[in-house]
C-alpha cells in the first residue's frame, strides 16, 4: 500500500506534528544535549525531504524516523569533534529531583542501552520491531535490555 | 514504576517551537529547490536559450570582466581555502585604477577578504604594493599580505584581514581604500658606520618623554616601558651615523645606555610627511652571528626647543645586553624606503554570510598569569578573550592527523582591560577534526 509521498506543505506540517517529539525524545537519550538533539532534528527531517521515502504503512513510517535519527545520532558521536569535547551544559531543566536523577542515571548508561531502553520503555516497540530497526538479533536486544535494567537496578533501587 | 518515571521524564523533553518552525521553514525551502531543480530540467532547451540571448544582449561585457576574476583567485588559494570563499565581483574605479572586491569569507568579528588592484592607465601597481589609508565598517585592527603579481595584467592581488568588529556576520559590509604605497626598496643586513667600542663608557645626553603621548611602539618591552608616565630617550642630533651609500633616507641620531639598557636612536626626517612611509629595525650581531633584538622601540618627535612632542620621526629601539660585551656587537639595519604614494577613493560595499559559527571550546580557564574568559574556534582561526597579551599566549591546534594548524597572523586588540587576541589560520580550520587545543602548552582540548 502507497500512503503518501511528501509533497504538500500539509504534508509536511503533518509528519513533523506527528513525529517531532518521537524524534527528538530519542535524539536527547541518545546524545543529552538539546543542541546536539536540535542538530540532528532538522537533519532527519531534511533528510525526509531530500530522500523523499515511500511508505508502505504508518509503522514503516515510524521505523524509518527511528532508524534514521539514531543514523544521525551515531554519525554525530562518532566524529571526533563530538568524542573529544566536553559537552555544554544545555541538558533539559526538570522539575523534580527524582525526575532529574534518573535521567542523570540513564545518561551514565553505555549510548546502546539507553537506545533499547528508549525504544522499548517510553515508544512501546516490541523487541522484534527494536531487532529489525537496529538490525540487531533479538537475542542480543533482549541481553542488552536486561543488562541495562541491572545496571539502573543497582543505582535506583527499583525496577522497570 | 521506573517505566512511569520514565514516561513522565520524556514528557519534559521536546523540541522548541522555534526549532519546528525553523525545520519547517528548510523543509519547505528544500521542497521548493527539488521542485525548481525538476522545472528547470524539464524546459531546459528554453532555459539555454534564453541564457544564451540574455548573455549576448547584455552580460558579456560583465562576464568578461568578472567572472575571471575569482576563477583566477582559486588558482592561486589552496582548494580547502577555495571552499569557505563567497564571491563577491564588484569593482570600484578611480585615479586610473580599479579596484575588484573579488571573493571573501568572514565569522562574526574577522573578515578576510581578496582584492585586486590593477592599474588601467600607468604603472604605479607591483610587487611591493601595501594599502595605507583603508577601512571596514566598525573593524578595529587590520593586517594585510600580497598573495600574487601578475606582471602580464599588472594587477596586485591582496588578502587582507580586518578583526574586531561586532557582528560582521550578515550585514553590509563597505570596505574603503583611499591610498596605497608602492615602488619600495628594501634594504637587509646594512651595517651602521658606528664604533660600538665606547659606547658602555659614553654618557649620552637624555630627554624626557611623556609616554601618555606617543603615538605607538613595538617589542616584548614596550607594555612595561609604556607602564612610566616618563621614559628618558636620547637627545637627537647628538650623532649622524650612516649605514650605506644607498641609505640616504635613515641615520643613527645618538646612541648609549640609559638607565642600564641600550638605546639606539634613527631619525627619518621624512616620515614627518605622512604620505611616506619609510620604515625598519636595528638588530646586534657579533662575529659568531649571534643577534639581539629589541627589547622596545617608541616613536616620538621634538620641537624647535627639543622637548619630545607627538611623532614618528624618531624611532628609540632599547636593548637589553650587557655594557660588557655590547663592544663585540655591531648594529644592522633592515630597511625598507618608500617609493610611490598614490591616493583614490575606491570603495565597494558587500554582504557576506559567516562560514560557521563560533564554536566555544573553554570558558574560565586560568593558565599561568593569564586569564582565559573564551576560547572559541571558528575555521578562520582561533579567538581568545581574557586578561592576557598576546606576547604571554602561546596556541598549537593539533588535527586528527597529527598536524598543527598553522597559524600566520596574530590579531590582538584590548578594550576595557579584557584582550581579545584572533590567530588567523593559514587554512581553514575543519573544527571537527581538531584533536587537541593546547595553551601555553597545557591541554585544553579534549
Amino acid at each position: 500500500m502507497k500512503i503518501q509521498s511528501l509533497r504538500t506543505d500539509d504534508c509536511i506540517d503533518e509528519v513533523i506534528n506527528k513525529y517531532s517529539e518521537l524524534v527528538y525524545r530519542l535524539a536527547y537519550a541518545r546524545v543529552n544535549s538539546k543542541s546536539d538533539a536540535d542538530d540532528i532534528f532538522q537533519e532527519v527531517f531534511i533528510r525526509y525531504v531530500r530522500k523523499n521515502p515511500e511508505f508502505a504503512s504508518e509503522e514503516h513510517r515510524k521505523a524509518w524516523l527511528i532508524k534514521v535519527t539514531i543514523n544521525c545520532s551515531k554519525k554525530l558521536w562518532s566524529s571526533a569533534w563530538f568524542r573529544k569535547t566536553t559537552p555544554l551544559e544545555d541538558g533539559v531543566a526538570f522539575e523534580m529531583q527524582e525526575t532529574s536523577d534518573l535521567h542523570n542515571t540513564m545518561a551514565g548508561l553505555p549510548i546502546k542501552y539507553r537506545t533499547v531502553i528508549h525504544l522499548f520503555y517510553y515508544e512501546d516497540l516490541s523487541i522484534e520491531e527494536i531487532s529489525n530497526i537496529l538490525s540487531i538479533k533479538p537475542s542480543t536486544i533482549r541481553t542488552q535490555l536486561t543488562r541495562a535494567r541491572a545496571m539502573l537496578k543497582d543505582v535506583l533501587k527499583g525496577e522497570f | 514504576m521506573l517505566t512511569r518515571d520514565y514516561k513522565d521524564m520524556n514528557e519534559q523533553i521536546s523540541p522548541s517551537d522555534e526549532l519546528i518552525i525553523k525545520t519547517k521553514a528548510a523543509m519547505q525551502s528544500k521542497l521548493q529547490r527539488q521542485s525548481k531543480m525538476t522545472a528547470r530540467f524539464v524546459s531546459r532547451p528554453l532555459a539555454i536559450t534564453a541564457i544564451i540571448c540574455l548573455c549576448m544582449l547584455v552580460t558579456i561585457p560583465v562576464m568578461a570582466a568578472t567572472i575571471p576574476s575569482f576563477n583566477n583567485l582559486l588558482y592561486l588559494v589552496s582548494p580547502q581555502i577555495a571552499r569557505f570563499l563567497q564571491p563577491i565581483e564588484l569593482s570600484s574605479q578611480s585615479n586610473g585604477i580599479k579596484m575588484d572586491v573579488v571573493a571573501a569569507m568572514n565569522d562574526d568579528d574577522t573578515v578576510v577578504i581578496y582584492l585586486n588592484l590593477q592599474d588601467l592607465t600607468e604603472d604605479r601597481i607591483d610587487n611591493t604594493v601595501d594599502l595605507y589609508h583603508y577601512s571596514l565598517r566598525s573593524a578595529a585592527t587590520f593586517t594585510h599580505e600580497l598573495v600574487d603579481y601578475d606582471e602580464e595584467t599588472k594587477t596586485a592581488t591582496i588578502r587582507m584581514l580586518a578583526s574586531g568588529a561586532s557582528n560582521l556576520n550578515g550585514p553590509k559590509i563597505t570596505f574603503q581604500l583611499n591610498s596605497f604605497l608602492s615602488g619600495k626598496k628594501f634594504y637587509q643586513d646594512e651595517k651602521a658606520n658606528v664604533d660600538m667600542s665606547n659606547i658602555a663608557v659614553y654618557k649620552p645626553e637624555t630627554i624626557p618623554l611623556d609616554m601618555a603621548r606617543i603615538p605607538g611602539g613595538g617589542g616584548p618591552g614596550f607594555k612595561v616601558l609604556k607602564q612610566q608616565d616618563e621614559f628618558s630617550v636620547l637627545k637627537p642630533h647628538q650623532s649622524n651615523k650612516q649605514f650605506g651609500p644607498e641609505i640616504d633616507f635613515v641615520s643613527i641620531s645618538n646612541i648609549g645606555y640609559v638607565d642600564g639598557l641600550l638605546h639606539i636612536q634613527t631619525d627619518w626626517q621624512e616620515r614627518t610627511n605622512e604620505k611616506i612611509d619609510n620604515h625598519g629595525y636595528i638588530l646586534l650581531r657579533n662575529e659568531s652571528g649571534e643577534e639581539i633584538h629589541p627589547y622596545a622601540n617608541l616613536y616620538f618627535d621634538v620641537d624647535e626647543n627639543e622637548n619630545t612632542v607627538y611623532g614618528n620621526r624618531y624611532q628609540e629601539e632599547v636593548y637589553k645586553i650587557s655594557p660588557d660585551v655590547v663592544g663585540n656587537y655591531l648594529p644592522y639595519g633592515y630597511l625598507v624606503k618608500n617609493g610611490r604614494y598614490v591616493e583614490g577613493d575606491w570603495s565597494v560595499t558587500f554582504n557576506i554570510k559567516a562560514v560557521s559559527d563560533n564554536v566555544l571550546l573553554a570558558e574560565d580557564a586560568r593558565l599561568d598569569n593569564a586569564k582565559i574568559d573564551e576560547l572559541s574556534v571558528t575555521p578562520i582561526g582561533i579567538k581568545i578573550k581574557g586578561r592576557a597579551s598576546a606576547d604571554e599566549i602561546s596556541v598549537e591546534v593539533i588535527m586528527n592527523d597529527g598536524m598543527p594548524a598553522v597559524f600566520n597572523h596574530v590579531i590582538s586588540r584590548e578594550e576595557n582591560g579584557i584582550t581579545t587576541i584572533k590567530y588567523i589560520a593559514d587554512m581553514p580550520i575543519d573544527i571537527r577534526n581538531i584533536q587537541e587545543v593546547r595553551i601555553n602548552g597545557h591541554t585544553v582540548l579534549p
